[in-house]
């Protein structure tokens, strides 16, 4: 009964990220496959310790992208997170359980009641969640329909 | 009207004056009186917020801040106690209303707090300013505690067991499902150049700045768990709230303060360390650090001081991970799992017992795991993880166990290392001595370290036979080798490289410039590690022809520890050279067995046969002796 109520809120603009904000400026699009590949690099990289990667912020650097003074802007938290650990998330939605799902409950600030009716979402809508894993906008948009379409969780959907 | 407009006024300019005090002055001598009569510019603890430290000879200190913007005085980088009073007068500056955050009680917060605290400094005769940015930036971070956080080695890559360090600022409240939202404050060169060779050069030489930055604490664990496949220790420290938004106000006020980057000391674990020193005043545990700065030193040297870690967790990194869940499948079961991540069979094709979701949560950590590496494409990845885990969305949770957590790094061995010995060399009664200050090799206790990983740095070993003075054996500024198991799911490359002085022409010949190094591939069985490589060397010597030449040839070897105390290493060589008269074999056998935690008994037997001069020339080495860990 309940999951026909909202079947087609693909179609509305509902990211908060990508509509409202310029997804550019925000250092988003984590590459999802990264790492030291090759011998010298691994050799002498480390006389540095200069991994400069994404979501790196310079304290006291003012505003920057959606970060400030090296925290991150409070309306780009879910965003962010989001991007930050998207295969991740894939992975744990898809077992039902893990870390990520676990951190992205609490920033969507899901009630200890609602969890598992939270984790049971992201199961059951894995494929529509994470059809394309290389995009945090994807999947935050998706999330949200699915959240939205249902009638316990759609009040958690504002939070994405 | 008007007389409202008045009194507004009036109050207006009542309030615009109000910072500027009539008793300024006297409460300013005030301070700096009462400052000088309790040593205040003397307390380690002002020598710690503006990173003064003594010259190594005269003691005079000196601040390790490249940056005149982190003083107030102009000699403040070398007085501390003009600094103290020149910082004093700053901080009764008139308000800035157009930039609040740029009023030296803003500017430099951990030394205006610690002023006021030892000074009981009266709010009222020195007004207090407000710090939208720095408040706005605390109060995101919301502090309650700080967690020291170690990356340890990768497999296959020794030079990471040099270690990193940061921090991690646990929040208010946090718990475990949060912590991965915490902020950390890492310190890291900030480098720019894009070869490899120039960025090691300025890495070790100091010509990088060094930058605190903050990050959320998920992007570390990407970044080390993920892509680096390293696991990570956390300590938890037990700082209060209050020390930690001390730490926090200290890194505010260094901020984009420039310090050059130095590989060896002044790195990231020694301002790591720097920051706790002034977050708790009389820690001084840097002190203790002020030559070199290990990483996994300086995490030694924090466990050290009593009290000072509440709590220890360990996170397995991407590939521990996946070791702890092929050790629950069967080899079958291995196989199918393999296939699926190579794409060969459908995730279907497992089926939807719990073996199979143990298949299917192997195959999508394996895709994953070759995708960091390189191995695999991102669009092939990325296709066969939907394929993969649509399939594992589609069964129960299950309960995979906990992997098992190895020794602890600072268990391992100390990573300088002296050793005697005695013996004979090339017929005649020799003694040798050996000093290699950093870090692990092969032979050395695993405890703490990475498995099959070496790396030596700055080793040095000498000899001196009967009726002769002392020689240089070797001087290896680096010398690492990676001896990476295949397994049925990863076939990674083993490598070796060194570079340095050898007498690689035998005893009889003075040691000479050399560069070594090649592939190569190991097995482990039961325990025992096997390899072989193909060596390839560059040899300079005054007694070749032409000064240098070329050579190449296979080297075997294996590993086996012999119960827990001992371990025993193998290998035999054969080197072929453009000059063929520097053809060699070589065969070694070292053991070395643990007498205590800092000392080894160590028995070498070496022998080579060289073509030169023309005849056959076989050389023999054996030597018994000590080793001892500092």
């Amino acid at each position: 009964m309940k999951k026909v109520l909202f079947p087609l809120f693909v179609f509305l603009p509902v990211t908060a990220f990508a509509a409202a904000n310029n997804v550019g400026s925000c250092g988003l699009g984590s590459k999802v496959f990264e790492g030291q590949q090759g011998v010298a690099p691994q050799v002498l990289a480390v006389t540095t310790n200069g991994t400069f990667g994404n979501q790196t912020f310079g304290i006291t650097s003012g505003t920057l992208g959606c970060s400030q003074d090296g925290v991150v802007t409070s309306a780009w938290k879910t965003a962010m997170f989001i991007d930050g650990n998207k295969a991740q998330l894939a992975r744990d939605a898809a077992s039902g359980q893990g870390e990520t799902l676990d951190a992205l409950a609490a920033l969507l600030k899901i009630d200890a009641r609602d969890k598992a009716a939270f984790v049971s979402l992201t199961k059951a809508r894995h494929a529509e969640i994470f059809a394309s894993v290389d995009s945090a906008d994807s999947i935050a948009t998706q999330l949200k329909a699915a959240l939205q379409s249902d009638s316990r969780l759609a009040k958690y959907a504002e939070a994405v | 009207m008007k007389t409202l407009l008045a009194l507004g006024t009036s109050l207006w300019l009542t309030l615009a004056a109000a910072p500027a005090h009539a008793d300024t002055p006297d409460y300013l001598a005030t301070l700096r009186a009462s400052a000088r009569a309790s040593h205040l510019a003397d307390d380690p603890a002002w020598a710690d917020l503006l990173q003064y430290e003594p010259y190594p000879v005269t003691g005079h200190l000196r601040s390790l801040a490249d940056d005149a913007g982190f003083f107030n005085a102009p000699d403040g980088a070398r007085n501390p106690a003009a600094e103290l009073d020149a910082t004093l007068a700053r901080l009764f500056a008139p308000a800035r209303p157009d930039a609040p955050d740029d009023h030296p009680q803003c500017r430099f917060p951990a030394r205006y707090h610690w002023l006021k605290n030892r000074l009981s400094i009266d709010p009222a005769r020195l007004p207090e300013q407000p710090c939208p940015r720095l408040e706005a930036w605390t109060k995101e971070i919301n502090p309650a505690g700080v967690t020291l956080v170690f990356p340890s080695a990768y497999v296959n890559s020794p030079a990471s067991m040099f270690g990193h360090t940061l921090l991690r600022i646990d929040a208010v409240g946090q718990t475990e499902a949060t912590r991965l939202l915490a902020y950390t404050i890492n310190y890291a060169a900030k480098a720019d150049a894009t070869d490899g060779f120039s960025f090691a050069l300025k890495g070790l030489t100091g010509l990088y700045p060094g930058t605190l930055s903050s990050s959320p604490y998920y992007a570390k664990v990407r970044e080390y768990s993920d892509m680096e496949s390293r696991d990570v220790w956390e300590y938890r420290l037990n700082l209060t709230p209050d020390e930690t938004r001390q730490l926090l106000r200290h890194a505010w006020e260094i901020g984009a303060t420039r310090f050059d980057y130095w590989f060896f000391d002044e790195n990231c674990s020694y301002m790591i360390l720097r920051l706790l020193d002034v977050a708790r005043p009389g820690l001084r545990v840097s002190q203790q650090f002020r030559w070199t700065a290990i990483p996994v030193d300086t995490v030694k040297g924090v466990v050290a001081v009593p009290g000072l870690v509440s709590d220890i967790t360990f996170r397995p990194s991407a590939g521990t991970e996946l070791t702890h869940r092929a050790g629950r499948l069967k080899a079958a079961d291995m196989d199918a799992a393999i296939a699926v991540a190579d794409g060969r069979s459908a995730p279907a094709s497992l089926g939807t017992s719990q073996t199979a979701t143990e298949q299917l949560e192997f195959a999508d950590r394996l895709v994953s795991f070759r995708g960091h590496a390189g191995k695999l494409g991102q669009d092939d990845a990325l296709a066969r993880l939907k394929a993969i885990q649509t399939a594992r969305s589609q069964l129960p949770a299950i309960d995979t166990g906990t992997v098992p957590v190895p020794p602890r790094p600072e268990a391992g061995h100390a990573s300088g290392r002296f050793g005697l010995a005695a013996g004979h060399l090339d017929g005649a009664a020799a003694l040798f001595i050996d000093l290699r200050p950093a870090y692990h090799d092969l032979l050395d206790p695993e405890t703490g370290y990475a498995r099959g990983a070496q790396i030596r740095f700055l080793d040095i070993g000498a000899s001196q036979r009967e009726g002769q003075g002392w020689q240089l054996d070797r001087f290896l500024p680096v010398d690492i080798v990676s001896v990476a198991p295949r397994r049925s799911w990863t076939q990674p490359l083993s490598w070796k490289v060194r570079f340095g002085w050898e007498r690689a022409l035998g005893a009889s010949r003075a040691a000479s410039p050399l560069l070594a190094g090649g592939p190569g591939a190991a097995w482990e069985v039961q325990g025992l590690i096997g390899y072989v490589f193909l060596e390839n060397q560059l040899l300079s010597h005054g007694d070749i022809r032409g000064g240098w030449t070329i050579g190449s040839g296979p080297l075997a070897g294996i590993l086996w520890d012999a119960g827990s105390h001992s371990r025993l290493q193998l290998e035999a060589s054969r080197q072929w050279f453009v000059e063929n008269r520097l053809d060699r074999s070589a065969a070694r056998a070292s053991l070395r067995t643990r007498l205590s935690p800092r000392d080894n008994f160590i028995a070498t037997s070496e022998w080579t046969r060289i073509a030169l001069p023309a005849a056959d020339h076989q050389e023999r080495r054996l030597s018994i002796g000590w080793q001892h860990y500092f």
